[in-house]
């Protein structure tokens, strides 16, 4: 009986192991093979490449565009969709009433499908018939040209202002323009993630005691910015660090929008990584090199985790 | 320099009085005590003091200045929590410092990097530092200064959030149950110590406890608080020996004091199961409560006196100076103890009918309404 209970152990955690397996680990493995070849669905075999995926991943233009897109998104939305995220958590808990009311309506965008959210946002920032430049353009003349166009401030010229501009030509085409395309689907990004981190900051308020905050008042902290200091954001660290790598990994997994509206376009600027595999290897049926993006993102991803694991986590917990 | 007055301090929560209208005139370097049972809204008044809870009707004066529409953080107090409330993310230095870099820094000498630009700041940092470092040392929490909370024992925790407090040198301290979380030997040791050190500092400590033993043993003066209400305020030993209320009677003293049923009859004379105590009251009639500490119960038997009561021990409780026999008279279920010496105690074995005397000097009475009835000798 001895010698059969030792292996008792590995009989229970089969299952999982295998599934693991199965599941998560070989798919990687056939990607990274796959990354190396050629192969192409449907063909009967497939080439060695070696390393030709890789090069021209790191070479062509197109590619370095796709790493630059998805990194700006990033840069875009991890920072501002928590800033937000993390205000309208402390105001929501500051509140003494319409707490749920405000956390139902930020969490919306979050339970509502993104691709649907994505043709909704399409049609309001449609150029010309969309929501958002018709209310633009009823501005024009009126009060609203006459405030947002800063003239009124001493030493700008409101005729030179964005809005001014924007009424004698024409406003934006929020997403056909180079320079407009990335920052609004990064809006969209921001506006469907930061209820998503409120709702994990709220969580993180609710596990700061008390004491602390009354601690920091006897002390003499009487403005809210020193308790934040003193209390609310050390407090927050470990909920920031699950914050920041959840939304950074979310922000480079980001397809649904570029998928309904951009489709990468216009010139590349929204070429983000998840895109590109999905171009690459499925539309254009080159698994080899989609395989090799999704190589180079799985280890984005695992360098977020590593760093989030060994160099973050130790600074923020306390006990 | 500040003596603390409240007057008619009111305080509900809800429906539910916590605080029924409190009156207490703490002077200035007094060690008080606010005792009392859980949820007696001993807590609730210290909070109220500091300014951590608002009031509903009365007034907290410091210094003769009424503290109503002042916050917490302006009035110059320092608050010791029974969790200790320390930052876990700073090192014991960086939470000693905290208070002071909050009182003498400015709001921009205090900012993260933009904060380093100031020269102002460089000088302000290193008398801080002096300050911290001196208290450190007072406190014998020098070599700790560079830990975090986290690595700290709960004695040692203790200290640095009393450091914590006393670099600013507040105008008064206020201590909420500082020593529940310690264990008992370390305690009774830091009892000796607050008492010691706030005869050095001679600043005014306001101490909550629900331990009557800290009370009586730190304190100037105690105020003794049960539902809403301070029953008794005065040094701890006009508490003990001359409580004028039932509920003060049985809280203070370990362990309580015995109480026996007892008569006044129409002479006057007072009695308890049948055996006269040698006291009377003139104004009094009827049934009244006998109350008796345990060391005031002479364990027989004495002499040939008749008037003892018979007393069956049921138990023994051996604290190696004393004994406490517990046990019942005339066979009532109420359990009565009495202190005897170990010497008498050894000749006593459980089970044992012996006799007990109460010390007629040292014999209260208590009304229906747990008011004090004087009594006379006689």
């Amino acid at each position: 009986m001895a010698v059969s209970s030792k292996n008792t152990g590995f009989w229970f955690v089969a299952p999982a192991v295998s599934l693991m397996f199965l599941l998560l680990i070989a798919p990687v493995l056939v990607a990274a093979f796959l990354s190396f070849t050629d192969y192409s669905l449907g063909n009967q075999g497939f080439s060695w490449v070696g390393l030709e995926n890789y090069i021209k991943m790191f070479s062509r233009s197109t590619y370095s565009k796709m790493i630059s897109a998805s990194v700006t998104y990033v840069l875009l939305v991890v920072p501002l969709s928590i800033g937000l995220g993390l205000g309208a958590a402390l105001l929501i808990n500051s509140v003494r009433h319409f707490g749920d009311f405000y956390k139902t309506i930020y969490f919306l965008p979050v339970m509502a499908a993104l691709l649907a959210m994505a043709i909704v946002w399409e049609f309001t920032l449609h150029p010309t018939i969309g929501l958002v430049n018709e209310t633009l353009a009823d501005g024009c003349g009126a009060w609203t040209e006459t405030v947002f166009s800063f003239g009124w401030i001493p030493g700008i010229d409101g005729g030179q202002s964005w809005y001014s501009k924007g009424c004698q030509d024409s406003f934006p085409l929020w997403f056909g323009d180079k320079s407009y395309s990335m920052g609004t689907v990064a809006f969209i990004g921001i506006w469907q993630a930061f209820g998503f981190n409120m709702v994990l900051y709220l969580a993180g308020l609710t596990s700061v005691p008390r004491e602390l905050y009354q601690a920091a008042e006897m002390d003499g902290a009487y403005r809210a910015w020193d308790r934040f200091r003193l209390v609310t954001w050390p407090m927050l660290g470990p909920t920031t660090v699950f914050v920041v790598t959840i939304t950074t990994i979310r922000s480079f997994q980001v397809f649904d929008t570029v998928e309904a509206i951009t489709h990468g376009g216009p010139s590349k600027s929204t070429y983000v990584m998840m895109y590109a595999i999905y171009e690459k290897g499925i539309q254009q049926n080159l698994m080899g090199i989609g395989s090799a993006i999704t190589l180079v993102f799985l280890v984005f991803v695992l360098l977020l985790t590593l760093v989030q694991r060994y160099f973050v986590e130790r600074k923020v917990h306390y006990a | 320099m500040a003596d603390i007055k409240l007057s008619d301090i009111q305080k509900s929560y809800g429906d539910i009085p916590v605080l029924k209208g409190v009156d207490l005139q703490i002077a200035d370097g007094e060690f008080l005590t606010l005792v009392g049972p859980s949820g007696c809204g001993k807590s609730t008044l210290l909070r109220i003091i500091a300014g951590l809870e608002a009031l509903d009707q009365g007034e907290v004066l410091i210094g003769g200045r009424s503290m109503n529409d002042v916050r917490a953080s302006q009035r110059d107090l320092a608050m010791v929590f029974q969790s200790y409330a320390l930052y876990p993310h700073l090192s014991v230095q960086q939470n000693m410092e905290t208070p002071l870099r909050l009182r003498d820094m400015s709001f921009w000498e205090r900012f993260p990097v933009l904060g380093h630009l100031f020269p102002s700041r460089r000088l302000k940092t290193v008398s801080i530092q002096e300050i911290v470092n001196e208290t450190a040392t007072t406190l014998k929490i020098d070599h700790l200064l560079e830990r975090k909370p986290g690595q700290l024992s709960g004695g040692q925790r203790q200290r640095v959030a009393l450091g914590r407090a006393m670099v600013r040198k507040p105008v008064a301290f206020l201590m909420d149950e500082p020593l529940s979380n310690l264990d008992a030997a370390l305690r009774v040791h830091m009892r000796a110590e607050l008492a010691e050190l706030h005869r050095s500092l001679k600043t005014t400590f306001i101490y909550v406890t629900h331990d009557q033993a800290e009370a009586l043993t730190m304190s100037d003066r105690m105020a003794v608080m049960m539902e809403g209400n301070v029953l008794q305020f005065g040094t701890p030993d006009d508490i003990y020996k001359d409580p004028r209320d039932k509920r003060v009677a049985a809280f203070v003293g370990s362990p309580k004091m015995n109480f026996l049923p007892g008569e006044i009859d129409v002479q006057g004379r007072v009695s308890a199961y049948g055996i006269p105590i040698h006291k009377s009251n003139h104004t009094e009639k009827g049934p009244i409560e006998i109350g008796v500490r345990p060391e005031h119960l002479e364990v027989g038997p004495v002499g040939r006196n008749a008037n003892q009561w018979p007393f069956t021990v049921t138990h023994k409780e051996n604290l190696g100076s004393d004994f406490f026999l517990h046990g019942h008279i005339n066979g009532s279920d109420q359990r009565i103890v009495a202190r005897a010496t170990p010497e008498k105690a050894q000749q006593i074995s459980i089970g044992a009918e012996i006799k007990v005397q109460a010390n007629p000097a040292m014999t209260m009475a208590f009304a229906a309404d747990n008011r004090r009835i004087e009594l006379v000798e006689g």
